[in-house]
């Protein structure tokens, strides 16, 4: 009879052996008592490990996780653009405070005119992802998370987005067709897990405006 | 095939358990789930084409744990498993029995030496075989068995015969 080591029966425990090895660490366990009784305790200390970590499965992610992880859709474009004007700013010395803010005021200006603008203004970008994004995607930085709608069939959707406005909020569709924000609730730090709070009180409009779940959100799409 | 993005969702399940084995604590875990996960976007050039996103994660994952203990030296003990008591389900007796084996195998695990530990979430929590294992680690499969088998020795000791 061969000698087996901790090491192999354990490798055999784990399903590490390859098919000889493992029909030789049979024929010894068959034939040894005392090798049944240490496998057993291997395969004890396995279930104990699955049992305990099947607890952390089922705790809720932290929130946040999935909008960042969708947040970033793109990020090799912005890491190209950021290269090239790193390399660029990187040519021009004792400019590059002065080009750099001058550059951040004109994107926040043309881009995000309406950052600190609460009601029915909400950036063009963020509309556009409103408007056709189905639940559970992003773009643009916006994660949409949930569609509602109202008496009236008015069309309403909670969001997060944390590169422009740091904020989670809700958003309802006006007849004519523009949104407006309705209420917002600051985000927490990014890689916190603390939920998102503040002001705004989302859950407390939804349950004002008697908003209800829609289950298909894309017939309220614009690009339906 | 699956985005970037759709496979780093797939992977998070088993790397949070990962995170929560290798800082031994539930909130310490996340923290580093969340943090992993950032880089891991910020980085994505660096993911190779046919390479294990999950094994690219849990390197990620192990660098970003040592950088933050280099960088919280002063920060007091890792293990915190308050986080577990508010866990809440429809079996109360099970969610209570669940809590107190994660609490006593989160301190099992925290008790061992580093790098019995990190094999120890490798291979027992992540799922990982020796081989992949060793190659996250860069050490040989031989390092890695004889590390779990001491490791699952003190755990053994601990766990199945009760004893600290």
């Amino acid at each position: 009879m061969i000698k087996i080591t901790d090491e192999t029966l354990m490798a055999y425990s784990d399903g590490e052996l390859e098919d000889s090895e493992a029909l030789s660490v049979e024929s010894a366990i068959a034939q040894d008592p005392k090798l049944r009784e240490r496998l057993a305790r291997y395969q004890a200390l396995k279930a104990v490990f699955d049992n305990g970590f099947s607890e952390v499965d089922e705790r809720p992610l932290p929130p946040g996780l999935m909008a960042t992880i969708y947040a970033n859709k793109h990020p090799e474009n912005r890491y190209t653009l950021l290269s090239r004007l790193t390399r660029f700013f990187g040519k021009t010395v004792g400019w590059q405070p002065v080009m750099a803010t001058a550059l951040v005021l004109f994107t926040a200006v043309v881009f995000f005119p309406s950052v600190e603008v609460p009601h029915n203004a909400l950036p063009r970008k963020l509309i556009a992802v409103l408007d056709n994004m189905p639940d559970g995607f992003a773009e643009n930085g916006t994660y949409i998370e949930t569609s509602y709608v109202a008496e009236g069939e008015q069309f309403c959707r909670t969001f997060s987005n944390r590169p422009v406005l740091n904020k989670k909020g809700l958003a309802c569709r006006t007849d004519s067709g523009t949104w407006s924000l309705i209420a917002s609730e600051t985000l927490p730090p990014e890689g916190s897990f603390l939920p998102a709070g503040g002001e705004g009180g989302i859950k407390t409009a939804i349950r004002k405006m008697g908003l209800v779940l829609v289950s298909d959100e894309t017939k309220y799409l614009s690009k339906n | 095939m699956a985005g970037f993005q759709d496979q780093i969702v797939i992977a998070v399940p088993r790397l949070r358990r990962f995170c929560v084995a290798i800082t031994s604590s539930l909130a310490d875990g996340d923290d580093l789930l969340q943090s992993t996960i950032e880089r891991a976007l910020k980085r994505k050039e660096t993911f190779k084409a046919g390479q294990k996103i999950d094994s690219w994660l849990f390197k990620i994952a192990q660098n970003q744990w040592i950088d933050q203990k280099r960088a919280e030296t002063r920060r007091g003990p890792m293990t915190d498993l308050s986080e577990t008591d508010h866990l809440t389900g429809e079996d109360g007796r099970t969610k209570v029995e669940g809590r107190s084996l994660m609490r006593q195998l989160l301190k099992c695990i925290s008790s061992l030496p580093e790098p019995q530990r990190i094999v120890v979430a490798h291979v027992l929590v992540a799922g990982q075989s020796y081989k992949e294992a060793a190659s996250n680690l860069g050490i040989p499969v031989g390092t890695i068995m004889s590390r779990l088998s001491r490791a699952r020795k003190t755990l053994e000791f601990q766990l199945l015969d009760g004893k600290e």
